[in-house]
Formats: C-alpha cells, sequence, structure tokens
C-alpha cells in the first residue's frame, strides 16, 4: 500500500486517493487542432520506472496531487500541488531490481 | 492411554492446575492449560492426526509452529467451524473440538490411501496428463473427482456468528518476532524512547531459546524472557502484541498483521472480535522472525512419529511432552545435540545421534562424553513402521553399514531455513550461503534490517548481539536521538561447527519433500527429466510449495534437488517469490467490519421514514436507499408502478429527490467556469432562473446532464444526476486546479444540505400553495417555468424550482436537510384534498420515457450529445470541455446510432430492455444488428409498450419503419415501430398545468 | 399544520440513547456525545486573498490546526478553505462573517449537511484506530488536531478538542445511521455510553 505525501495534507495512505492518471499531459489550447487533443486524451506513454501522476486526494482536501513514482518499485520521488513543477530523478534513483 | 506422554515435570507454557478437556475426531482427551491441540495429543499417545493431500498417507505433526504441513484439522463445529488450521498453533481452551481433515471414513482407516497403490500414476504433472481430454470432461466430471479427493477441509455453511475488525497504528520501530533477536531489538529500541511495536505470533515471547539449557545475562533463559517482557510492558513507549502474525510486507513500509484475540477461547468475550487486522505504518522495520528446520529426504520420511528435532525439543521444554520414549535424533548440524541435551535432561531415551557428518563436531563430542552413542557419518535411509514410526535403518552416506534402530520418535534435523518470506515481499532476493547451507536476504531495499536466525545467525549470544545492534539502528534511523552505547544481553559463546548438506538420503522409496503437497524427490527430478529446469516451472508443475504454508520447511530442500538434477549450484537455482499471506489468514479478517449490510456504508435522506411509513419498496441507487416503488396492499409491482404514474398525470405526486448531487459555485468567473463545462451557456442566465445543461468529458461522449441555477450574479447552484455526483465533482477540481486556476471559482458539495422532493402533476401549484400559505407567491408570474425562488418558511430558508422531469407542472423544493420530514409532512397534509400520491423511482422513470427524457439507460458513457438528440445544444461561440473530440469525423458520422422511440406493434406480449433492434428476424446477428433498446415501459399515457432506443441512421432513415427487437435470452422477437422519442404531450404543453 | 421542526439524522435522540443507553462489558471507556444541532458554513476565500481572510478573522491559515475565535472555531480544510463551526449555534452566524470579510470570499451555508460526534473516555483514541488511518499519538497530534480523512469508508473531518483525548468527527448527513452503527459497533467492547450534547458548546 502507498503512502503518500500531500503537500497539503501530510502522509496518508493511498486509500484516500483516486488514481487520476498521467500528469504529463497537458491540455492544448481551445484552438489547437483535433490532432493535439486526441493525443491530449489518448496518447500515453507506459513507462517502465519513473512517471509522474494524478493522484486525486478525494478523501482529504481534494486536491489534485502531482506524484512522481516509479511504476516498477512504487518508490515515490516527490508530490506537488496541481500547479507543481515536478520532474523524474536521475537515473539510478532506485535500487529496486 | 490419557497423558501417557505427559512427562511428570516441566513445560514452561503449561500451568498443570488447569486442566482442559477437549475432543478429537469424537473422542474426550485431557489437556493443560498453555497447550496447543498438537502438544495435548501428542501428549496422550496420539500421533495420527491427519492425511496427505494426495496419497491420503497417515500424518502426524512435523513441526510445533505455524509451519506445520501436515498437521492440518477443523477446529469447532456449526458456524464456528474453521478448516485447514495447524494444530500446533491453536490454542487448547475447555471444549474444544477438533477434526482430522482428508479421510473417509475415519482417520486411522482411509479408502482413498489405496492412493498410495496408485502412486506410480499420481506423480507430478498427474493432473495435467491424466485430466486433459475430453475436454467437455473438464467441468462437470474432472472437476469433482479431484475436488472430492484432493479435499481439504470443510468450510462452515451458516454465516460466521463472530467479529472480526480492523485497527490502525504508526510506530518508529517494528520489530516482528519475540525470539531472543526480537526481545533485544524491542528492549534497545525501546530504550531510545522510539515508539516500538513487537509483535509475536505465538502466545509467548522466546522463539527458540531453550528455556532451561540456555542461559541469557546470567539468567535461565526462561527468566531472562520473562524478565524483558515485563520490561517492555512497563515502558510507555512500547506495545507488545502476542498471538499477532506480521503476514504481509507492503509497499512504503506498510505491512498488516492478523491478532488473533479470541481464537484460544471458546466464544469471544464481551463484544471482542474473533480476531483484528492491523495496517502499520513503521518508519523501521527489525525482521527477526527467525528460521525454519528443514527435513531430510528418506523414504517414508512421513510416518507419524518423525519429526523436526527442533520441535521435539520444544514439546518436552515448552509443554511437558515427550514425543516419544525411545527416541533416534537424525542431524547434519549442530543444533540438535540440544535437542538431544534437552530430551536427556527430562529422562527420554535418546537411542542414538545419527549425524552425516564424517568428523566429530565439538558439540558431538561432547555428547559422546555425556554416554550418548552418536553415529557419526550416518544417515536415515527408511522409516519403518505400519501407522507410526516404530524404527529407522540408517547406514553410512556410501551405503555400507547398514543397521536399524528401535524408535518411536525419530528427530530429525536437515539444517535450519532463515526465514525470508517476509523481507522477500519486499523485493529482495535471497542469496545463499554455502557455510549455512540457506539463503539469506541480500541488502534492505525498504527501511528494515534483518537479525538472528532469519539472517543466518544461529548462536544465541550473536542473536542477542545482533538483535540489540538492529533496534538502535533502527530507532536512530527512524529519527530518535539514540543517546549513549547501551549493552547488549548477552550469553556464553558456543562454537557451531559447520552443517553438511544432506538432501537425498540413499534409497528408492517415497522421500517426501513437500509434505503438505504430498511433492517427493522423485517428483522433482521426473519433473527435470521432462524439461522443467527454472524453479519457477518446476514448483507449478510439481506444486512443490504451493500449499498453505507456501513450502516454509521444503522450499530449500526442493531447491538443492533440482539443483542436483541440473548438475548447478544452488545459487544458479535460484529461489521462488514469497508472496503475502506469510500464513493463511481468514477472509473474515480482511473483511473486518465490512460484510452483510455493513459492506459499504448505507446513505439515507432526509426523508426515508416517511417513505417507509408510506410502505415504500426501497432500490440501493449507488450507496443511497430510494423509494422504488409504493405498493398498496394486495398490489402486484407493476401495478403500483403504472397506478403511480397514471395518477402524478391525472392528479399529482410527490417524489423524493434529495439524492441528486447538488453543488454550490461561488466567485466572479463561475458564469465563464461553467461556459466551460457545459455544452450550453451560462453567463447570460439572468439570476432567478433555471437551465438544463449538458456535460462532456474530454474525449467528446456525455459525461452528465442536469438542471443548474443562477442565484445570484456570483452564485451558482448545479445539480447532476444521482449516479454521477462524485465523478462530476472530480472533474469541477480537475478543471479549477489543474486546467484553469486563474479563473476565480469556488464550489463545495451542499448534496446533504438540502433535502428535495418533486411534486408534480396538474394539482402541484394547488399543493404547494396550500402548504406555503403565505410564505411564497406561486403564481405563474412570480414563478414561471424555469423559474427559481428562495423564501423563509416557518424559519427555514427553502429553494423552489419551477422545472418538469415528468412533462407535468412540476416544482422541485428544497429545504434544509434536517426539515426534510417536516417539509414532506406539510405538503402530503396539503395534498390530501388534491389526489396527491407518493411516487417511487419506477413511475418516474415511466414519466420520463413517456417524455424522450434521457437517464442512466441512456448515459452509456458511449453517447454524443447528438446521439440523444441535443446536438443542437453545443454552443459554437465558445469553447468548452469535449467540443474539440465531439467533432471527430465518427462522432458525428450520421450512422451512429441516434435516439428513437419505440413502439410495440399490437399482438406482441411486452418489449424488453436490451433487445437488439433487426431488420430481419431470420438473420439476427451482431453484424445485422441496427441498434438497441435502452428503457421499456407499458406506458398508461399512450397505452401500449414504448421505450427508447438507440438506432442507426436515427429517425432521419426509421421513422415510421417497423424493426424487430431481438431477446436471444427470452426468445422473443417482436415488432417495433420506430416513432419519435417524445410520446406524450409532445408540444409540452402540460408543463403549464 | 405539521410540525416544522427539525429532525436530526439520527432521528429522535431521545430514543437513541434510549436505545443504546448502555452497552458492552463493565463501565463505559467511551462515550459517543451526539451534537443537537451543528451551526456550520464552509468559507472560501477568493483567489488571492487567502492572507488576508486569515488576518481579518484572526485565524492562522496553516495545515492541520483549528484555530478557536471569540464566535466560532475554524478547521482548514482545504488551501484556502475553512469550516466555521458557531460556537454557540448562533442561526446565521454566517452573514455576520460574510459582513466581516467584506467580500474576500464566500461562505457556503452547511448546517445541515454534516452531523457531529463526540468521541470520550478512556479508550477514545484506541477506538478511533479501529477506523482512522492517521497517527493519533499524543506524540503527533494534540489538542487543536484537524484533518479531513476517511472513516469506515465515510469521509469525516476530525478535530481533537483536548488531550484526554476528546474527538469531534463530522460527517454528512445521509451517512449519519451507517456511520453511528459502526462506531457504535466497534465500541461496544470497550463499553460504550450514548449522550446529547445540547447546543451550548463547552471548551
Amino acid at each position: 500500500m502507498h503512502r503518500i505525501d500531500c503537500p497539503w495534507c501530510g502522509t496518508r495512505d493511498e486509500a484516500e486517493f483516486q488514481y487520476q492518471g498521467d500528469a504529463t499531459a497537458t491540455r492544448p489550447a481551445p484552438d489547437a487542432a483535433e490532432a493535439d487533443f486526441f493525443d491530449y486524451v489518448y496518447s500515453r506513454d507506459n513507462p517502465k520506472g519513473w512517471h509522474i501522476e494524478w493522484w486525486h486526494h478525494v478523501g482529504g482536501c481534494r486536491q489534485w496531487v502531482k506524484v512522481v513514482r516509479n511504476t516498477m518499485t512504487h518508490e515515490i520521488h516527490a508530490t506537488g500541488g496541481p500547479q507543481s513543477k515536478l520532474s523524474v530523478p536521475k537515473p539510478s534513483g532506485s535500487r529496486l531490481r | 492411554m490419557t497423558n501417557s506422554h505427559r512427562m511428570s515435570t516441566g513445560g514452561v507454557r503449561i500451568d498443570r492446575n488447569k486442566t482442559v478437556m477437549f475432543r478429537f475426531d469424537g473422542k474426550t482427551y485431557q489437556g493443560f492449560h498453555g497447550d496447543t491441540l498438537a502438544s495435548a495429543l501428542l501428549a496422550n499417545g496420539v500421533k495420527l492426526m491427519g492425511r496427505s493431500f494426495k496419497y491420503h498417507r497417515p500424518r502426524g505433526c512435523l513441526t510445533a509452529g505455524s509451519e506445520e504441513p501436515n498437521a492440518i484439522v477443523e477446529l469447532r463445529t456449526g458456524a464456528r467451524r474453521e478448516p485447514n488450521t495447524r494444530a500446533t498453533i491453536a490454542e487448547l481452551y475447555d471444549g474444544l473440538e477438533a477434526h482430522s481433515q482428508n479421510r473417509y471414513p475415519s482417520l486411522k482407516f482411509d479408502i482413498q490411501s489405496v492412493n498410495q497403490l496408485l502412486s506410480p500414476f499420481l506423480t507430478a504433472g498427474f493432473y495435467y496428463k491424466t485430466f486433459m481430454w475430453p475436454a467437455s470432461f473438464w467441468e462437470p466430471v474432472y472437476e469433482k473427482i479431484i475436488r472430492k479427493s484432493a479435499g481439504l477441509g470443510r468450510a462452515a455453511v451458516e454465516s460466521d456468528p463472530d467479529s472480526y475488525e480492523h485497527s490502525h497504528t504508526h510506530c518508529d520501530v517494528l520489530v516482528v518476532g519475540a525470539g531472543p533477536a526480537g526481545l533485544a531489538a524491542a528492549l534497545s529500541a525501546g530504550r531510545t524512547g522510539a515508539r516500538v511495536l513487537l509483535v509475536e505470533e505465538q502466545a509467548e515471547p522466546g522463539g527458540m531459546v531453550s528455556p532451561l539449557l540456555d542461559v541469557i545475562d546470567d539468567l535461565p533463559a526462561a527468566d531472562w524472557v520473562e524478565q524483558s517482557l515485563a520490561n517492555l510492558e512497563a515502558m510507555e513507549n512500547v506495545t507488545v502484541r502476542l498471538r499477532t502474525t506480521l503476514f504481509g510486507y507492503y509497499d512504503h513500509n506498510v505491512l498488516a498483521a492478523l491478532e488473533r484475540v479470541s481464537d484460544h477461547l471458546s466464544e469471544p468475550e464481551d463484544d471482542q472480535p474473533r480476531q483484528r487486522m492491523w495496517t502499520i505504518r513503521a518508519k523501521q522495520v527489525v525482521l527477526a522472525c527467525g528460521s525454519h528446520e528443514r527435513m531430510m529426504a528418506f523414504d517414508n520420511n512421513d510416518k507419524p512419529g518423525v519429526m523436526l528435532a527442533g520441535a521435539v525439543r520444544l514439546f518436552v521444554e515448552r509443554y511437558g511432552v515427550a514425543p516419544g520414549k525411545r527416541v533416534v535424533i537424525c542431524t547434519n548440524n549442530d543444533d540438535a545435540y540440544k535437542t538431544a541435551a534437552s530430551l536427556k535432561q527430562a529422562g527420554v531415551e535418546v537411542t542414538a545421534i545419527v549425524d552425516a557428518r564424517g568428523e566429530l563436531s565439538p558439540a558431538a563430542a561432547r555428547a559422546r562424553e555425556q554416554g550418548l552413542r552418536v553415529d557419526s557419518g550416518f544417515v536415515p535411509c527408511k522409516a519403518i513402521g505400519h501407522q507410526q514410526v516404530s524404527s529407522v535403518s540408517i547406514q553410512r552416506r556410501d551405503g555400507s553399514g547398514r543397521e536399524v534402530l528401535a524408535c518411536d520418535c525419530l528427530a530429525i534435523s536437515g539444517g535450519y531455513s532463515p526465514d525470508v518470506h517476509l523481507v522477500s515481499q519486499t523485493g529482495v532476493a535471497p542469496i545463499w550461503r554455502d557455510d549455512i547451507l540457506g539463503f539469506v536476504p541480500d541488502m534492505p531495499i525498504r527501511q528494515e534490517r534483518s537479525s538472528g536466525a532469519c539472517m543466518g545467525t544461529f548462536d544465541l549470544a550473536g542473536c542477542l548481539t545482533e538483535g540489540h545492534a538492529a533496534g538502535r539502528d533502527a530507532a536512530k534511523k527512524a529519527g530518535v536521538k539514540v543517546g549513549r552505547a547501551t549493552k547488549a544481553p548477552s550469553a556464553p559463546t558456543e562454537e557451531l561447527a559447520a552443517p553438511v548438506a544432506v538432501w537425498r538420503c540413499p534409497g528408492n522409496g517415497k522421500a517426501f519433500v513437500d509434505f503438505q503437497n504430498d511433492v517427493t524427490a522423485k517428483d522433482i527430478q521426473l519433473a527435470h527429466q521432462e524439461g522443467f529446469v527454472s524453479v519457477e516451472h518446476v514448483k507449478r508443475y510439481t506444486t512443490l510449495g504451493m500449499a498453505t504454508d507456501q513450502g516454509k520447511t521444503s522450499n530449500v530442500t526442493g531447491i538443492a534437488l533440482l539443483a542436483e538434477a541440473r548438475g548447478e549450484p544452488i545459487p544458479d537455482v535460484g529461489t521462488t517469490r514469497f508472496r503475502p499471506p506469510y500464513s493463511p489468514v481468514a477472509i473474515g479478517a480482511f473483511a473486518g467490519h465490512e460484510r452483510g449490510k455493513e459492506f459499504q456504508p448505507v446513505r439515507r435522506t432526509a426523508m426515508h421514514e416517511c417513505g417507509e411509513k408510506l410502505g415504500a419498496v426501497f432500490v440501493e441507487a449507488g450507496q443511497w436507499l430510494r423509494p422504488q416503488y409504493y405498493p398498496k396492499s394486495g398490489e402486484g409491482v407493476m401495478e403500483s408502478i403504472y397506478r403511480e404514474a397514471r395518477q402524478v398525470r391525472e392528479t399529482a405526486g410527490i417524489c423524493d429527490v434529495s439524492t441528486l448531487g447538488k453543488i454550490e459555485i461561488f466567485g466572479p468567473d463561475s458564469g465563464e467556469f461553467l461556459n466551460r463545462l457545459y455544452i450550453n451557456g451560462w453567463k447570460m442566465l439572468a439570476p432567478g432562473k433555471a437551465r438544463y445543461g449538458l456535460m462532456l468529458r474530454e474525449d467528446g461522449y456525455v459525461m452528465d446532464d442536469g438542471t443548474t441555477s443562477r442565484l445570484a450574479d456570483d452564485h451558482y447552484f448545479m445539480t447532476t444526476t444521482t449516479a454521477n455526483a462524485a465523478r462530476v465533482l472530480a472533474h469541477m477540481d480537475h478543471a479549477a486546479q489543474v486546467l484553469w486556476p486563474d479563473l476565480d471559482v469556488h464550489f463545495c458539495s451542499a448534496t446533504e444540505q438540502w433535502c428535495g422532493v418533486a411534486v408534480a402533476g396538474p394539482n402541484a401549484r394547488k399543493i404547494l400553495a396550500a402548504a406555503f400559505g403565505s410564505a411564497l407567491d406561486m403564481s405563474d408570474e412570480n414563478l414561471p417555468f424555469m423559474g427559481v425562488r428562495s423564501f423563509d418558511w416557518n424559519g427555514a430558508r427553502a429553494r423552489i424550482f419551477r422545472i418538469s422531469f415528468s412533462g407535468e407542472l412540476a416544482f422541485e423544493v428544497n429545504v434544509p436537510w434536517t426539515y426534510g420530514e417536516a417539509m414532506w409532512d406539510a405538503i402530503w397534509e396539503a395534498g390530501r384534498d388534491h389526489g396527491l400520491i407518493p411516487y417511487g423511482t419506477e413511475a418516474l422513470s415511466v414519466l420520463r420515457i413517456e417524455k424522450g427524457h434521457v437517464a442512466g439507460n441512456e448515459l452509456d458513457g458511449r453517447t454524443t450529445a447528438a446521439d440523444m438528440g441535443l446536438g443542437k445544444m453545443m454552443s459554437s461561440k465558445k469553447p468548452f470541455i469535449g467540443q474539440k473530440l465531439a467533432g471527430r469525423e465518427g462522432m458525428i458520422d450520421d450512422q451512429r446510432a441516434t435516439l428513437v422511440g419505440v413502439k410495440l406493434k399490437s399482438g406482441a406480449q411486452r418489449l424488453r430492455g436490451g433487445a437488439h433492434l433487426v431488420a430481419d428476424q431470420n438473420n439476427a446477428n451482431a453484424e445485422t444488428s441496427l441498434g438497441w433498446v435502452t428503457s421499456v415501459c407499458d406506458s398508461p399515457a399512450v397505452g401500449c409498450w414504448i421505450g427508447l432506443a438507440y438506432v442507426r441512421g436515427g429517425l432521419a432513415e426509421h421513422m415510421g419503419n417497423t424493426l424487430f427487437a431481438e431477446n436471444p435470452i427470452y426468445a422473443e422477437s417482436p415488432e417495433v415501430e420506430i416513432c419519435s422519442p417524445h410520446f406524450f404531450d409532445p408540444k409540452g404543453e402540460r408543463i403549464n398545468g | 399544520m405539521a410540525d416544522f421542526k427539525p429532525l436530526h439524522p439520527l432521528g429522535n435522540l431521545d430514543e437513541l440513547v434510549e436505545k443504546h443507553s448502555f452497552f458492552g462489558p463493565g463501565s463505559a471507556a467511551i462515550t459517543i456525545g451526539v451534537r443537537k444541532s451543528v451551526e456550520c458554513a464552509q468559507l472560501f476565500a477568493g483567489n488571492g486573498n487567502q492572507a488576508k481572510i486569515a488576518k481579518k478573522l484572526n485565524f492562522d491559515s496553516s495545515t492541520g490546526k483549528a484555530t478557536e475565535t471569540k464566535g466560532f472555531t475554524a478547521l482548514p480544510i482545504a488551501p484556502g478553505q475553512w469550516i466555521l463551526i458557531s460556537k454557540n449555534s448562533a442561526p446565521g452566524f454566517a452573514d455576520g462573517v460574510a459582513k466581516s470579510i467584506n467580500g474576500l470570499g464566500y461562505l457556503s451555508q452547511q448546517s445541515d449537511s454534516r452531523i457531529c460526534l463526540r468521541v470520550s473516555g478512556p479508550k477514545a483514541r484506541e477506538l478511533m484506530s479501529r477506523g482512522c488511518r492517521l497517527d493519533l499519538h499524543e506524540s503527533h497530534s494534540g489538542a487543536g488536531f484537524c484533518a479531513q480523512t476517511v472513516m469506515a469508508q465515510i469521509g469525516v473531518i476530525l478535530h481533537q478538542l483536548d488531550d484526554n483525548p476528546t474527538y469531534e468527527l463530522y460527517l454528512y448527513a445521509g451517512f449519519a445511521r451507517s456511520f453511528f452503527h459502526w462506531l457504535s459497533h466497534s465500541a461496544a467492547q470497550f463499553g460504550c455510553d450514548i449522550e446529547i450534547i445540547s447546543n451550548q458548546i463547552k471548551r
């Protein structure tokens, strides 16, 4: 079970959160091409390793929390608010094989 | 035979003043308080405790702990019957009733033990090879045969009368296991002031320490253990939980443990649960879970009376039970000499110690000095006896010097495997150590460290030093100021000579490796011969280590035998992965309170009892309970539903609509925010007016609909469908926080601030005017269609919305939640003279189908606004979520299935939802399907069965056509006419009353 | 004309007390108090006004800590959002607050949306651990601690009143009976008493 550091509430159990998917996709401007919206909605990497995800703290402050998480090891590198700028750590961040 | 094997003294865990009566397979026995079922049976000379899984061979207990593979029994009777429990950890209580499993008709004479004669056919992969053809036999024939013969215990048929609960805790340092290493760790961590939790599976601490032979801090170990426990319990920052098994080590140092609160009692006392499941969040963990002794693989090594040497010692020391009167010990290591010493001290005859090592170790030499017979360089090759062991034949490893030794108990030690189960759950790979012949954990990945026997440290002094250091290290890494170094508990140093590898002893018979799944040494060799090389494949093919004990006593031997077959060193074979739970956990413990009616929370509206009083039948709508219909006495379901629908159109009805999601929206940018959420426009909506809104997901499909009102310039009030309330709120959180944080808009749920009723029908205005009196002007001028008014009603703030789902003159009234009953009663009383009736969700559905209004059945996540006939609502003057992708080619294709009405043609009996519409009833399949029926009713207003449906090409192509509503489940295919979905009052005149 | 009186979401409280007056073994180590009514509102700071509102109303905007003012208790529940609970259950107290913040924020009337249960007694902390995933150890949370979390699958706002400890739990009215059922069931092993707490809050 994950423990996620909500930037507002502090570290909470995964059970309080709803996973909301890829946080690296940015919504295109309203006048952008249909293809851009298509990519925004459907095109997803499925990274083995570090990923940036949304975890909605629905059982707490209701913030959309950005989480840098390793999909292999479940390690969490960093968390931030909905507008935070987070990036994945450089390689060799994990000891798990 | 009563207590024939109980010694006159000894047994640190039993209380000889408290006798306990219990029954096993219907026979009454006597034991002592503190016994386990296994120790009490042994004390009574009962060695036969079960039948094996596949061959139905007689089995006795092999171990004295939770790793037990053989003595698997059913405990208790009736609703409390619990199958597959281990007699070695079942604590005795007065009146305990236990039954052996997997035998018929009796344990001593089991008919299926003829399986042994078939054993040449029951080898590895037997089931895969035998039950292959024909495939049609898999379920009806083979499965039944397999289940019957391989059956374990029987689960109780009645529902469990006991309760289970969950509990949560946090700590700086979690110590797993209260053997010498664990106690030392808990003491050292506790002294730093850290919050320490010590969990121990057994009812008492001490682990494998020998209470009388071992000495710690110059005290007999039993005294030291008792004193340590008292010291720990005296520390406010330390919690000790006995009878608590740590069974899962999960991500982020979250661990799970099962506390057996009442399993040692016949019934839980005083509202206590039977078991309690703990979720533990530990900053640091000290694993001190010990090790598991291994068997040697020799012929008939499963005869009752053949036991692990460590277990024999525990039965003597803990329970004062001599498992035999003449014991032969076979070993490949020094630990078995402790068993010999213990037996000797207790006055049990040790016939011989058969030591596989050619050279005398110091321990062996000491034993010989004390007059014990030590046969060095010998191994056991066959256990002999009918239903239990009566002698053992031994020989040199080269096959010479064969000799038969009489015994009634054969104590075997094939070496110790560090218990790497839990650490392996964290992803740490076990690594092989040749010097101890066991796997130990590699470097930690999580915040944990192993100490003592589970780290491969088997001498007592080493365990204490390591545990002490681990406890301090854990506290320090948890951020506790640990202060000056403290002294570790000490024990006399002992020199342990290295063990020698003994995997398969000479012989051609059945030499068991995995006792619980009946896997023999030959099975492993056979699997290898047949091409199974990977340890994971061999595990699945032979079922080695796949039983409920997860191979605690067998895995290492199995791996070693595979290595031998492959001709490779053990590390190259590797281990299989351990997974939670460490030992079996009852489903009830996982469920906790969440079972039956408490499976999930129930939400009740403020007017729930008003519905109850009027005889409502309730239906679950998500977590909510809603009145579904209000049958009068003698009335059937459909009769009731259609009566309610008819009467709403004739006079008036009242319906509880409190479950609709309600969201209050504030801020100067509220209008802009709604513009971006909904497909239609909101900025021009005047305060005091409501509007129907439809929102899409970003992919262009419809997400939800509802009515939203503007209460003031910067204050809107949104309603959502009952089903989508939570989803819409999350969607809005995303929009406000992630997409457009610059918008000054704020919102929260008000679903339970306001409860609501819909009052619909020609008499609705009259009724509400009578109910509200002078509090509200109900005139058309003051409250026009889609108008919203706030008013004070007897000191409560109320809101009224003139909106209609039924197509009748209708209003929705909201009052604060706690006034719900009062409001209902007031309207009910006012409606008495105007034919007011209550109506439920079914009648509501009939009314909306007659009007062609979409609901959940039509909003299935695959429909566009245009599919629902609402394409024109999509504004082109502003951007909104889903706009772009709703314009995709496939989304605007005129061949999409769009909303139509269907009318059952006369002659047919009824229409059913889910039917597929086809043009040719003789050619109905997935390709020829033109669409499907979503909602149906036998409309009182239209006078026949009608329905809503999606049809390719919609009304433009099919208006007036006749299609077939194909329903292969009921073998029906009635003719229907395609028509407008606005069946009733298509001009919408009735909303004016 | 029917009686136009509010009804607690747990129903008639006198009957509730009667029904549950005492259950469990020995003497009650838990008391569950049911607040008769809760006068409360949710306050949102307008964009950029969070600090200004906190200053104006004299409470700090930090997380996890309740602020007591003269008229109400403020429980921070999200960035720029507080639940304000009137101390003397004064109806319409939110209007006064709205006036004093003068357009810096917005108030949503929530007095009916939630019920308040008070958990006290020597075993209060242990009872809370049966459902609460938060660390309520005294080293971690003391008087004034507050948090939004989930207990028994139901969202709650938790407020620790004192170091005894005493907790108040606010939860949505629709869940009232379900939650009360779970709480009283879990409390039975400790011995549990039910009491009604009048509107005047004594702190």
